[in-house]
């Protein structure tokens, strides 16, 4: 309950009129509990599929305002920064955007993918997914 | 429909295949992934002189004339990615745009066709080593891979003084290995390839080369470098000059002409630094190259530097880009006496350009630019132009662009 809070007052900067309590989640069986800011920015940035532990990690997109403030509030990059970074990674055959799933879908993909992160809307927490804490530099 | 409608509504068609504020990369199935890019532009120059822009290299990139004209910055391209198995992805990048003929270098020609840009295979070792084959984008100048793509950028059309002047390498045919590797907040990725390409009227084979990107969040540096045999053949400019000296081919004179005009097995080398930084407050790019050539072509310095400050959606911005030759007056040596003079600093050329423009991202996979170049310096050379007729002075040129991009 406290890493809960604590994940919330995390990302509660994250907050549009979209999202008032933003949680990064992960599937059941991924072994950490928290995760350096850093790290998840690598991960949705498709710099990296492995987080500190070595496992494999599979970073998923919420589709709409979701990702915008995800994006905003934890790379510190814009829509449109995103756009022309991933114009420039996809064609140069250097890497692919997340797999984008509608916030109806997201739970229940990231509660049968091994090794799925992704972020929903606190009040849709429920045991099939596990809350990451994020840590690290400060926005 | 004209041809000019013909072609706005193909662009417009991919353009509309971009949705609003979606992901890249439609899945048709889980294994085939498409992503697709198009740009609309019309351009125009100012004054009465005749020219043409840029200066045709032979590669039948399309020019900007006196009124507004389309083909030189419109174009489509779709990209398919398929999933062989875990380690292995092949890839096909079909393009279409217009490719013009260099002896109709004053006119808009519109003459679209649909070519295969990209065609190769990666094999990933691992997270960290991809080796590619196949045909593959130029990778040693730092936007080189990404020169069609007008989302990956903000301005209408990257330098002409460096990007215009790669006399149609844009892509080429080899191996190539992308090694990635971690150092904190910083990500180095290295690409040495091996490659060939054949172009109109020279060839690039056998050249080595390397790239090398150091980035972290907001900040990217890049430095390029390589070097190819090259082979350039002029052989109507050999028996122009071999018959004006009476020196017909077979005979010394002659074939001490052929020789210094003819480059045969001699050496290119080029190098490139670079550097971009976009924080979403302040855009700034630059980049500085250097192309030496021995024999009988000129080498060339050019460069430019770029700030833009963001405003919301829009990114205004400005940029200066120069381009000279380096040993023009060096490149008659040792040709005969009559050949030097009449040749002349023929191969001195000289530019430098101020840009004012603005990007407009009103989705954030669709941008509208608009931008006015202010072309000058020439220094009595023709520049980046082609010249209708010897005696045309540039002194001041303005061109004026518009262009809608967009990325799916």
């Amino acid at each position: 309950m406290n890493l809960r809070i604590a994940a919330i007052a995390s990302l509660m900067m994250l907050a549009g009129h979209c999202c008032a309590e933003m949680v990064v989640v992960a599937n059941p069986h991924v072994a950490e509990n928290s995760i350096p800011r850093s790290e998840l920015r690598r991960l949705f940035l498709g710099q990296s599929n492995t987080l500190q532990s070595g496992s494999h990690a599979v970073a998923i997109d919420v589709a709409g305002d979701y990702r915008n403030a995800f994006y905003q509030g934890v790379l510190k990059k814009t829509p449109e920064q995103m756009a022309s970074y991933w114009a420039r990674m996809i064609f140069t055959g250097k890497g692919a955007p997340p797999q984008q799933v509608s916030v109806k879908e997201v739970k229940g993909l990231v509660a049968n993918t091994p090794g799925a992160i992704s972020y929903l809307d606190s009040s849709q927490v429920d045991s099939s997914v596990k809350v990451l804490s994020v840590v690290g530099d400060t926005p | 429909m004209t041809d000019t409608s013909r072609r706005l509504l193909t662009a417009g068609a991919i353009l509309l295949m971009a949705p609003a504020g979606a992901a890249f990369a439609e899945n048709i199935t889980p294994d085939l992934q498409v992503n697709g890019y198009a740009t609309v532009g019309a351009a125009m120059l100012s004054g009465n002189h005749g020219a043409s822009y840029p200066k045709n290299t032979g590669n039948g990139a399309p020019v900007i004339i006196q009124q507004p004209t389309t083909e030189a910055d419109t174009l489509g391209g779709l990209q398919f990615k398929y999933r062989l198995n875990d380690q292995a992805d092949f890839v096909i990048q079909e393009v279409a745009q217009s490719f013009s003929d260099p002896s109709q270098q004053y006119t808009e020609q519109n003459n679209y066709s649909l070519r295969t840009d990209w065609l190769y295979l990666d094999y990933r070792f691992n997270d960290d080593l991809t080796l590619r084959g196949g045909r593959f984008a130029f990778s040693t100048y730092m936007f080189s891979e990404n020169m069609k793509v007008g989302e990956a950028y903000p301005w209408v059309r990257l330098p002409q003084e460096v990007y215009s002047q790669l006399g149609g390498l844009n892509n080429n045919n080899g191996v190539e290995l992308l090694y990635k590797r971690r150092f904190g907040d910083w990500n180095l990725l290295l690409q040495p390839n091996y490659t060939s390409e054949q172009l109109n009227g020279f060839a690039v084979n056998n050249a080595t080369q390397l790239a090398a990107t150091l980035s972290n969040d907001n900040l990217t540096l890049h430095l390029g470098t390589g070097t190819s045999p090259i082979n350039i053949e002029q052989p109507a400019l050999v028996l122009q000059l071999q018959t004006a000296s009476g020196a017909p081919a077979g005979t010394p004179a002659g074939d001490a002409i052929a020789s210094s005009i003819n480059l045969q097995h001699n050496r290119a080398v080029f190098n490139e630094i670079g550097f971009s930084y976009d924080d979403g407050q302040w855009f700034a790019a630059g980049e500085a190259v250097a192309l030496r050539v021995k024999g009988w072509f000129p080498d060339h310095n050019s460069g430019y530097l770029s700030v833009g400050h963001y405003v919301g959606k829009w990114l205004p911005y400005v940029m200066y880009s120069a381009y000279r030759t380096t040993n023009s007056y060096q490149l008659n040596d040792g040709l005969p006496a009559p050949i030097a003079a009449a040749l002349g600093p023929s191969q001195t050329y000289q530019q430098g350009t101020t840009t004012v423009g603005a990007r407009y991202q009103f989705k954030p996979n669709m941008s509208l630019k608009m931008e006015a170049d202010r072309i000058s310096n020439f220094n009595g050379t023709s520049g980046l132009f082609n010249l209708p007729t010897a005696s045309t002075e540039l002194k001041t040129v303005y061109l004026y662009s518009l262009a809608l991009t967009a990325a799916f």
